[in-house]
């Protein structure tokens, strides 16, 4: 490639990084579908570009993450997410502490399926051991998650799902599920 | 002369200053310096008897004024209603903003933040729900606590009651005790049947019952 070409490459990386970074708090996510067409004029797979972003992203702390809800649906709808890496030894949230406490729970519990609040009330009461306090952080911080869009819920089944966005945002399941197990204890 | 063709002229005045304020061009004067200029008009006795002599420069003049008046006062209503509605306005602005961000109709515009949920920060956030528990399972004790040593001393007070209910039968008797010395041989026999909890009671007893001033 001419250095013209390598020019071009670069603002086109580049391009697909900050969309994808740009959009991650936003409704209208990047799907690999939108990158696709980058890649098309890199030259690249998909898959290539992935893991070049991925490397970008992970020399400055971030992490790019592809979240696909529904089975059902084509890899190309799969969504993609910068968020800040979790593993970093840093103590960083976008929510406060009660409102990621439950996330948290509820990812333990629901993973990418549905959970039924009663289960997550069930174990905030024990934590708390307070019944009437579990239940005044439960329907807060489900009123929050609720707004920033990480969870829905169906309160006809009375139960609660992780959004992707939500899915993005946590760190790994098992790692959450020791220190979920510890608190327990 | 000269009197009565400045008198003509101050009304043509006026009139032009009443036509221009009908003409809707209200901003070029303020109905201040109209109201000063119709004062004015009515202090001038030449004006009235150039009016009689003038019918028509009458007529003109006083339907303007009475034109004035009317638009002037639906006027003034219109800004009463307006200075209502600036009064009701912040609140019908914050409901409606309310009410399309709960809904999410719209997209604000906000500053770009990539979402961040560390291991350590979520430790922390379960820790901190473990404190909590601490803390209220703390309140419980101390709450539990303060209500038993209440009740306890509920009862006691309620000896001590019982205990000065007594002493109005017996108090000279117990004085002339307490008078000899708790460690007379009369004081030392009744002491010796009693509990240590028994005569501090009755000694709590005494003190208040003298306190209250009954003997």
């Amino acid at each position: 490639m001419s250095d013209m070409d390598e020019g071009l490459k670069e603002e086109l990386i580049r391009t697909a990084a900050a969309l994808i970074a740009m959009r991650t708090w936003r409704d209208r996510k990047i799907t690999l579908k939108k990158i696709s067409s980058y890649a098309k004029r890199l030259g690249l797979t998909i898959e290539e570009l992935i893991d070049e972003l991925d490397k970008r992203f992970e020399a400055v702390g971030l992490k790019l993450r592809i979240i696909k809800r529904n089975p059902q649906t084509s890899d190309s709808e799969a969504e993609l997410f910068v968020v800040v890496d979790p593993r970093l030894k840093i103590s960083a949230g976008t929510l406060d502490r009660l409102t990621s406490a439950v996330l948290a729970m509820i990812y333990v519990r629901a993973g990418g399926q549905s959970v039924a609040i009663e289960s997550i009330f069930e174990t905030l009461k024990r934590i708390l051991e307070d019944e009437e306090k579990a239940a005044k952080i439960l329907s807060r911080t489900l009123i929050r998650l609720e707004r920033h869009k990480l969870i829905r819920i169906d309160r006809e089944k009375k139960l609660i799902k992780l959004t992707s966005k939500a899915l993005a945002i946590l760190p790994e399941k098992k790692d959450l599920e020791l220190m979920l197990i510890d608190l327990l204890d | 002369m000269k009197i009565e063709e400045e008198t003509l002229k101050y009304i043509l005045e006026v009139i032009r200053y009443l036509e221009l304020y009908l003409s809707k061009r209200v901003a070029l004067l303020s109905s201040q310096e109209i109201a000063e200029a119709l004062k004015k008009l009515s202090e001038y006795k030449k004006v009235s008897e150039k009016l009689v002599e003038e019918p028509i420069l009458g007529t003109r003049l006083f339907k303007r004024i009475r034109k004035y008046l009317s638009t002037h006062l639906s006027k003034l209503d219109v800004e009463l209603d307006g200075i209502l509605l600036q009064y009701a306005l912040p609140l019908i602005m914050s409901k409606m903003a309310f009410d399309v961000f709960s809904l999410g109709k719209i997209n604000t515009m906000v500053l770009m933040e990539i979402p961040v949920m560390t291991l350590d920060y979520v430790k922390s956030s379960l820790r901190y729900l473990k404190k909590i528990a601490e803390t209220s399972k703390r309140i419980k004790v101390l709450q539990k606590r303060t209500r038993r040593d209440l009740i306890q001393l509920l009862k006691i007070k309620a000896i001590i009651e019982k205990e000065k209910a007594g002493l109005e039968a017996s108090y000279s008797k117990v004085k002339s005790l307490l008078e000899k010395g708790l460690d007379s041989l009369e004081a030392l026999e009744i002491i010796g049947l009693l509990s240590k909890k028994e005569l501090t009671l009755k000694l709590l007893a005494y003190i208040e019952y003298k306190a209250e001033g009954r003997h």
